[in-house]
């Protein structure tokens, strides 16, 4: 479904050189649940950007079901990053101006879905995540807990086929990440392929395959 | 939805918006007020002068030695598609009666039928006259007034206003009376007037007037009154647009203000664009979401601005100039709103480029 050939990460020049991933090479089927893990600093979000199309190799190619990512286009990106994907992010980045029902609705809105249709299925993804009673709330108004999941709920919107998540725990008490992880379990239950970032050692239970990163070079696949 | 994230952006820094919405406000309505003002000195010169647009007048050439025009000159111009109305000229002292003072004016000796014909209001026989408003208030003499001219008395008829046909300062006797003072035998008129009833037979008139009576030599002079109309015309639109020009001025660093605002939006802003980004909004929605921020600054504050110009415009029409507004002042409206919107549309460009080449990686790390 995914796969890195050769991938390299540089970022500046000449002194300033930082070599961030090097040499990636992986595969990533349909339906996994993959979990990139290692210690802080060594790349793992970068490959994560890379893997979503935030972010563009230096050297080497990224794959989505045997197509070169590097041919598509500024506005092929962008509809792979609306439909195919959804990302689920550390600090949650929900719209601030925006209610959770609103903040579930928008990659629907930039989809160009119909209003009746955004509200039917923003509703029915809050419910699914447990917070049907907490539609007409501001990002302030709930808790990381609350807003991780409104997060999760924004990211199957447009029924993506993978789901990126940055340390999606990463900011939670161990209760919230708890349930946080078990939506995620389910998802993947359904058929949704899993990317995630992590470097909690006690969640490796969740994942069918898990890639050790140091230093920004793969160190070890290990497949459940 | 992008309408309602643009209103809830505004409202999220809302006395900034506030600011940038005035300096719209204030800058459509300077331009519109102003062309409201130019359409307003336009409309109160066609009340006073566009009744004369259908004149030609036509002067003997004194450069040419030519002082006036005979009956023979009146005959042959009888063939055009036009009233010709011969007009006797002189200037002399008048005697106000029950002031007991002399007056010195312009007199004018006009076939009785022929009166009706030039738009005067008045209407004069042989034992009265008709005066200017310039006169009758110099004079201080209104309607009932008697005047004596060559110690025969005349009764003040009517009172008619200034126009290009006679001078300020002016009366009108009936061709017999100022034959009566002036010469019984007295065909030698000073200028003659042709009335043409169809607009649009000026010129063709003015030229066969110039081929009847300039043949030989060039006799007379002619002028229609409609070219004179369309000079002032054209220089009051000039005015205008110099003017709207001023008010364009106010309207520029308004756009400066929302651009200033949008910038500032940007930049406050970073992370939630490359949240949307990273969720699949294209750079052009980045753009699009920009731009309606700035349609709404500029729609509200180019309809707030559009009538307030409507209230000045209505004082300054109505107290200053003395008339009443009309179709004009929506015309002015109309193009100050469009200058409102497209500045600041034109004014959000920039900042709606700037947001959307934001790469989204370096706009999540921003907080």
């Amino acid at each position: 479904m995914i796969e890195a050939k050769n991938v390299w990460k540089i970022y500046g020049k000449g002194e300033a050189k930082t070599i961030a991933l090097k040499n990636i090479n992986l595969k990533i089927e349909e339906g996994e649940f993959v979990m990139i893990m290692g210690p802080s600093g060594c790349g793992k979000s970068t490959l994560l950007n890379i893997l979503a199309l935030l972010d563009t190799p230096t050297k080497g190619e990224v794959y989505y079901k045997g197509r070169r990512t590097s041919s598509m286009s500024e506005n092929e990106r962008a509809i792979f990053r609306r439909k195919i994907s959804g990302f689920i992010f550390q600090q949650f980045h929900l719209i601030k101006t925006l209610t959770a029902l609103e903040n579930v609705e928008l990659p629907m809105m930039l989809d160009e879905r119909d209003k009746s249709y955004r509200r039917k299925r923003a509703k029915k993804l809050l419910e699914m995540v447990g917070l049907g009673d907490r539609l007409n709330h501001y990002p302030h108004q709930l808790s990381g807990g609350q807003q991780q999941r409104v997060a999760i709920a924004r990211a199957l919107a447009n029924n993506p086929k993978i789901i990126f998540a940055d340390e999606p725990t990463g900011n939670l008490d161990s209760k919230s990440g708890m349930a946080v992880m078990s939506i995620l379990k389910g998802l993947n239950e359904k058929g949704i392929t899993i990317i995630m970032v992590t470097h909690e050692q006690e969640l490796t239970k969740y994942a069918s395959k898990i890639i050790k990163l140091r230093d920004g070079e793969i160190v070890e696949i290990i497949n459940k | 939805m992008y309408f309602e994230l643009a209103k809830r952006n505004l409202k999220r820094n809302l006395l900034r918006s506030i600011l940038a919405l005035l300096g719209i406000i204030i800058g459509v309505a300077a331009i519109s007020s102003l062309g409201i003002l130019g359409g307003g000195l336009k409309q109160g010169i066609m009340e006073n002068l566009g009744s004369i647009s259908n004149y030609i007048i036509v002067f003997p050439n004194y450069q040419n030695g030519y002082t006036s025009f005979d009956k023979r000159d009146i005959e042959k111009l009888r063939v055009l598609n036009c009233k010709v109305i011969p007009v006797y000229a002189t200037s002399d002292f008048v005697y106000i009666k029950g002031k007991n003072r002399k007056a010195y004016a312009n007199i004018f000796g006009i076939d009785k039928n022929d009166i009706k014909y030039l738009n005067l209001k008045v209407k004069v026989s042989d034992t009265s006259v008709a005066v200017d408003t310039f006169f009758s208030n110099v004079n201080d003499v209104n309607v009932g007034n008697q005047l004596e001219i060559k110690n025969i008395s005349l009764r003040i008829c009517g009172i008619y206003n200034s126009t290009f046909l006679f001078p300020d300062n002016s009366l009108i006797l009936t061709a017999k009376t100022y034959r009566r003072f002036y010469g019984e035998n007295n065909y030698n008129y000073s200028r003659i007037i042709l009335y043409v009833k169809n607009i649009n037979d000026i010129d063709k008139i003015k030229n066969e007037t110039d081929k009847i009576l300039n043949r030989k030599e060039k006799k007379c002079i002619i002028i229609s009154l409609n070219s004179i109309l369309e000079a002032i015309n054209g220089v009051i639109t000039k005015v205008s647009y110099f003017l709207m020009g001023i008010g364009a001025i106010s309207l520029l660093v308004a756009g400066i203000g929302i651009g200033n605002v949008m910038l500032m939006s940007v930049v406050e802003r970073t992370t939630e664009i490359g949240v949307m980004r990273s969720i699949g909004a294209s750079k052009k929605d980045i753009i699009i979401l920009f731009l309606y921020e700035a349609l709404i600054l500029g729609v509200i504050g180019s309809l707030i601005g559009a009538f307030l110009s409507l209230f000045f415009g209505y004082l300054i029409v109505h107290y200053l100039l003395k008339t009443s507004l009309s179709y004009y002042a929506i015309f002015y409206m109309i193009i100050g709103i469009i200058f409102g919107i497209l500045t600041s549309l034109i004014s959000a460009l920039y900042p709606a480029y700037k947001a959307s080449k934001l790469d989204p990686i370096k706009s999540l790390r921003n907080e």
